[in-house]
């Protein structure tokens, strides 16, 4: 009976633990801001068109804000916004330019996104001397390169030359 | 007047009711938010690979000679190696260089040099590959530049991996050891960054 008064006696004269609220906040409210300014600045979030399964690399740059086209077995999107459909894996004929290398629909979206790029700099210099316009560039992986030659033969004759191929980071590969 | 007025607003202040932030359930909007953030900037960070295209336009008619290695490759498990002329170009470690050319290649210094590469699987042919190219990269540790040329049928994932290949080294070999342009050693898994993508075609070397 007296042992059991002390244990009680004991509990009551321990010291109160507590965090302080004010500095957790700081803490708290800077961590936020840093998560924050590192999704926003440092890397694009970019979306994934249906029936697009990237590749996988072991080691990649982050990618940076650009024009995206994406193409799958079915369709070629830019900007996410569909321009051409593919039949059984292969591009319709009326789509392909008298070169028998271009894209139709895609290079005239393209040469419009690159005239707004360079009328931004046509007051600045000669624009012979502009670097290639960047172009990210979300292909499935199953695609063979007859498909993706096309893509990239259009986008360097709009003048995006400059290929960021957007990849997915390997988790088992290290 | 004046002093007046001033003890009437002393009188107010005092009266203001204390405002209390409830921390509780600021703590759990804020941690909810946390959580999400931190779930969001782990799940779409997307990384890219990065190339240019060969550019189209009129030859060269510079007859300064200057450094050319393309790797075509024919599938994922057969490519071609073809290096440019070079008799005129820098080359570090010379005389081991032309051994180790002569030995496993096909052609000259003045020619260039070929050869064709064929595999049982895509590991391995890129494994062959990244030990020739350290050997070309510690002859020639300025030079970052490498043309690939696919054919039709490479799948897009091969290619992907072919130009991780080529960039730098896979985690099967160790970083190699290179004299750089400063004449210091230095300790690289760094092959040939810039990458050059075009079609396959039927090279010297074939």
């Amino acid at each position: 009976m007296g042992l059991k008064k002390k244990k009680y006696n004991s509990q009551i004269n321990m010291p109160e633990g507590g965090i302080s609220l004010t500095s957790f906040m700081d803490v708290m409210i800077v961590l936020i801001f840093f998560l924050v300014k590192s999704m926003t600045v440092s890397s694009t979030n970019l979306n994934t068109p249906k029936g697009i399964h990237l590749p996988k690399v072991k080691a990649g740059q982050e990618a940076k804000q650009a024009l995206v086209v994406s193409i799958s077995a079915a369709e070629v999107w830019a900007d996410y916004k569909p321009v051409m459909k593919l039949d059984h894996g292969d591009f319709l004929s009326k789509d392909i330019g008298e070169d028998g290398r271009t894209l139709e629909p895609l290079k005239a979206y393209l040469d419009k996104e690159n005239s707004k790029r360079l009328a931004i700099y046509k007051g600045m210099g000669n624009l012979d001397f502009l670097p290639p316009g960047k172009i990210l560039i979300q292909a499935d992986h199953h695609l063979p390169f007859k498909l993706v030659k096309y893509l990239l033969h259009t986008a360097a004759t709009s003048g995006y030359s400059d290929y960021k191929f957007v990849v997915v980071k390997d988790k088992d590969g290290g | 007047m004046a002093r007046g007025r001033l003890i009437k607003v002393k009188k107010n202040k005092h009266k203001l009711t204390d405002v209390e932030v409830n921390t509780t359930s600021l703590m759990d909007i804020i941690t909810t938010l946390l959580f999400f953030l931190v779930v969001i900037s782990s799940v779409n960070k997307a990384l890219t690979l990065d190339a240019t295209s060969l550019s189209q336009g009129k030859p060269s008619t510079d007859e300064k000679q200057v450094f050319t290695l393309t790797l075509n490759f024919v599938n994922a498990k057969q490519a071609e190696f073809w290096i440019g002329p070079s008799d005129k170009l820098k080359i570090a470690n010379y005389d081991s260089y032309v051994k180790f050319m002569n030995r496993f290649f096909a052609g000259s210094l003045s020619k260039g040099y070929g050869k064709k590469l064929v595999s049982s699987s895509k590991t391995e042919l890129m494994r062959r590959i990244e030990k020739a190219l350290i050997r070309i990269k510690k002859s020639f540790p300025g030079e970052t530049k490498i043309v690939l040329g696919f054919s039709d049928n490479v799948l897009y994932e091969d290619m992907i991996s072919i130009i991780e290949g080529v960039r730098s080294l896979d985690a099967y070999f160790k970083p190699f050891v290179m004299v750089n342009q400063l004449g210091q050693k230095e300790k690289t898994r760094v092959l040939f960054p810039e990458v050059v993508i075009s079609e396959w075609q039927e090279g010297p070397s074939s």
